[in-house]
């Protein structure tokens, strides 16, 4: 099969999607390629249609970063590399996978024990990982948002939340990463992430948050 | 018996309720190292005095406010847990003379009566105070009143309740008072409220609808000072209400710095709250004359806030966290604090939100019991430690201007809300019904015409 009729039958998968799937007892025979008119006097160019399927995958990978589900947006963009190689969206794909991870690995949040803004191990190397990002993108600013769990009292979780969120700042400020590039704020127990009265629950909301301030930057 | 509250224990059902109580928790799990305080409920009511109220005489056509009076100041006196409220029976009506003999025999030891009169657009309440046991008229005096459907009726009403309680005990009331609040809305923001210390005439004072919490009265009762922060947590500053113009001034702010947990000195001139900088939390003072906050603690204590100032204005106790958990301290001056929430040491250990009685050197704070949070009440020397609460989980506490009443928030009896206690005789009353109801501050006995 020749390539653009091998595009053409890709293309038609996709535009047409499971309807033409088995339902036919007697398929329509297939058109050999002699018998396929030039392509550019009638019926979509195949070129044009896998780049306007592949802008679809992009779309949707953009739309999906957007919400924050970024494993989809990571697999919408793999699929478009090897489905659709060549085209716009599949070119610039690898460059937006990198930058997904780039912002993941910046907002990816830390967790902190009961009434506690000591850092753990794990929070240790997820800071270490945002560090090697924040020097490779020295225009990136970040705030951090200390966050805990609904057991204290509301003034005093306000205060605890502001030393999780500095005890980040701090050590990424120690890793040579310029102050002036964070923001620290503190929502006390104001906003819980899982919204259950449970050990699970209360693990899940004592965090920091980190929010990029210029995603234009990455 | 107090027909009138459906919340209350019975005296009888309260004394089991103490001694079941009894001991509750002793919170020290290691040994000879740690000083062990035993915490219990012991609540003794001693000799409370029967008291009867008959109705207001007036002219028919005031009939109405009469009645009004009448039930605001019957409903004040019970909440003043100051007295046992005797039933009247209708018969018994006031004559020319006060029958002493016959109150006595009805097991009255004060009789109050009043007559309202009406002239143009002024209304007089002469109330008097019988003490039926010597069989004289203790005190009487003319009140003036605005109309019943004017703002301040109800205050004025409340005013004359305090001036029978302080003529009975000597000692101040605090039904001329109001309660401050945080109110959370279904949006998740919050905003200050206020209520009478009746549970009438609650009312929203701020429209931020942002993080909104901590309000404090100032001591003339005009103004209430209280921590805002933007929803995007950018801002964050400590706001003053004027509550006649309903707005608001910043009295303190500052970026990338929180800003919480305001209280005034009780003068008046000063505004003492946390504010949060790199090393830490601490407790500044700003005059409200302006100029800039001068820091009152040092950062040996960690998460340093809800300051709490002494009648004296010079001690003051706050939360801080030296001991790995947040405990209360005292601080005199610019003196080391002390450490006075002793009982808690050790993994249960945790104690916030401390407020200063407004009359005597004794503190409400909540502290974990038992995994739950208690009210406790101590001496600023850490002495005395009392359990006041043992049911649900209760928070935030403020002292009344009577120095006796708490407010504080609770889910006891499964709904969340604001609920005033008596620390003298354990009778718990509901205040707010809104489960959203948070952080309660007590406003001082409010005079004049507000």
């Amino acid at each position: 099969m020749r390539p653009t009729a091998r595009c053409a039958a890709i293309a038609g998968l996709v535009l047409f999607g499971l309807t033409a799937c088995g339902s036919n007892p007697e398929p329509e025979p297939e058109p050999t390629v002699d018998e396929v008119p030039a392509a550019t006097d009638s019926g979509p160019d195949p070129a044009e249609l896998a780049e306007a399927a592949a802008r679809s995958l992009c779309e949707q990978a953009e739309e999906a970063a957007r919400r924050g589900d970024y494993d989809l947006a990571r697999r919408l963009y793999n699929e478009a590399m090897s489905e659709y190689a060549g085209t716009t969206c599949a070119r610039g794909a690898s460059a937006e996978i990198e930058r997904i991870d780039v912002i993941q690995t910046l907002e990816e949040r830390i967790h902190f024990a009961f009434d506690r803004a000591e850092l753990s191990d794990a929070s240790v190397s997820i800071l270490n990982r945002k560090a090697d990002v924040l020097r490779r993108y020295p225009d990136v600013r970040l705030t951090i948002e200390g966050n805990c769990d609904e057991r204290g009292s509301i003034e005093y979780n306000f205060a605890l939340g502001m030393r999780r969120a500095q005890a980040a700042k701090n050590y990424l400020v120690g890793l040579g990463i310029g102050e002036g590039r964070f923001r620290t704020v503190s929502f006390g127990k104001e906003r819980p992430l899982d919204p259950g009265h449970n050990e699970e629950a209360w693990a899940l909301n004592r965090r920091d948050e980190f929010v990029i301030e210029n995603l234009g930057a990455i | 018996m107090r027909p009138r509250s459906p919340v209350h224990l019975s005296r009888c059902g309260r004394r089991a309720a103490a001694s079941l109580l009894a001991v509750i928790a002793t919170a020290s799990a290691s040994q000879a190292q740690e000083e062990e305080v035993r915490l219990g409920i012991t609540y003794r009511p001693g000799y409370v005095p029967a008291i009867a109220i008959t109705r207001i005489e007036t002219e028919a056509p005031y009939a109405v406010v009469a009645s009004a009076i009448d039930s605001i100041l019957a409903r004040d006196l019970d909440y003043s847990d100051r007295f046992e409220i005797l039933a009247i029976p209708d018969s018994l009506r006031r004559g020319a003379a006060v029958n002493y003999g016959l109150w006595n025999q009805l097991g009255a030891v004060w009789l109050v009566e009043g007559t309202l009169t009406v002239s143009g657009e002024q209304a007089i309440l002469r109330v008097g105070l019988h003490d039926v046991v010597y069989g004289v008229l203790k005190e009487v005096r003319a009140f003036t009143l605005p109309a019943v459907a004017a703002p301040g009726f109800r205050m004025a009403v409340h005013r004359v309740s305090d001036a029978v309680v302080e003529w009975a005990t000597g000692e101040p009331g605090m039904a001329a008072s109001r309660v401050a609040y945080s109110r959370r809305a279904a949006d998740g923001t919050w905003d200050i409220w206020m209520v009478d210390s009746d549970g009438e005439g609650a009312r929203r004072l701020t429209r931020h609808s942002a993080l909104v919490f901590s309000p404090a009265f100032a001591p003339d009762g005009l103004h209430i000072a209280y921590q805002y922060q933007s929803n995007s947590g950018d801002q964050s500053a400590i706001y003053e209400l004027e509550l006649a113009a309903g707005r608001s001034r910043q009295v303190a702010g500052g970026a990338d710095r929180l800003h919480l947990t305001p209280t005034y000195a009780p003068d008046g001139s000063r505004i003492l709250f946390a504010r949060s900088s790199q090393g830490g939390t601490e407790i500044f003072e700003v005059a409200r004359s302006g100029g800039a906050p001068t820091r009152l603690t040092s950062t040996t204590i960690g998460d340093i806030l809800g300051p709490t100032v002494a009648p004296d204005g010079r001690r003051f106790a706050f939360t801080g966290s030296a001991v790995g958990a947040p405990q209360i301290y005292v601080q005199d001056g610019s003196d080391r604090p002390q450490l006075i929430s002793r009982f808690v040491r050790g993994a249960d250990s945790y104690a916030t939100s401390a407020d200063w009685n407004p009359l005597d050197d004794r503190i409400v704070f909540q502290s974990r019991v038992q995994g739950q949070f208690q009210i406790v009440v101590v001496r600023a020397d850490g002495s005395e430690m009392r359990l006041l609460t043992a049911e649900g989980r209760n928070e935030d506490p403020s002292w009344a201007p009577d120095g006796r009443h708490v407010v504080f928030s609770s889910d006891r009896g499964g709904y969340r809300g604001l609920w005033v206690l008596d620390t003298i005789t354990g009778r718990v009353r509901s205040l707010t019904r809104n489960h959203q109801d948070q952080l309660p501050d007590w406003s001082g006995a409010l005079r004049g015409d507000r």
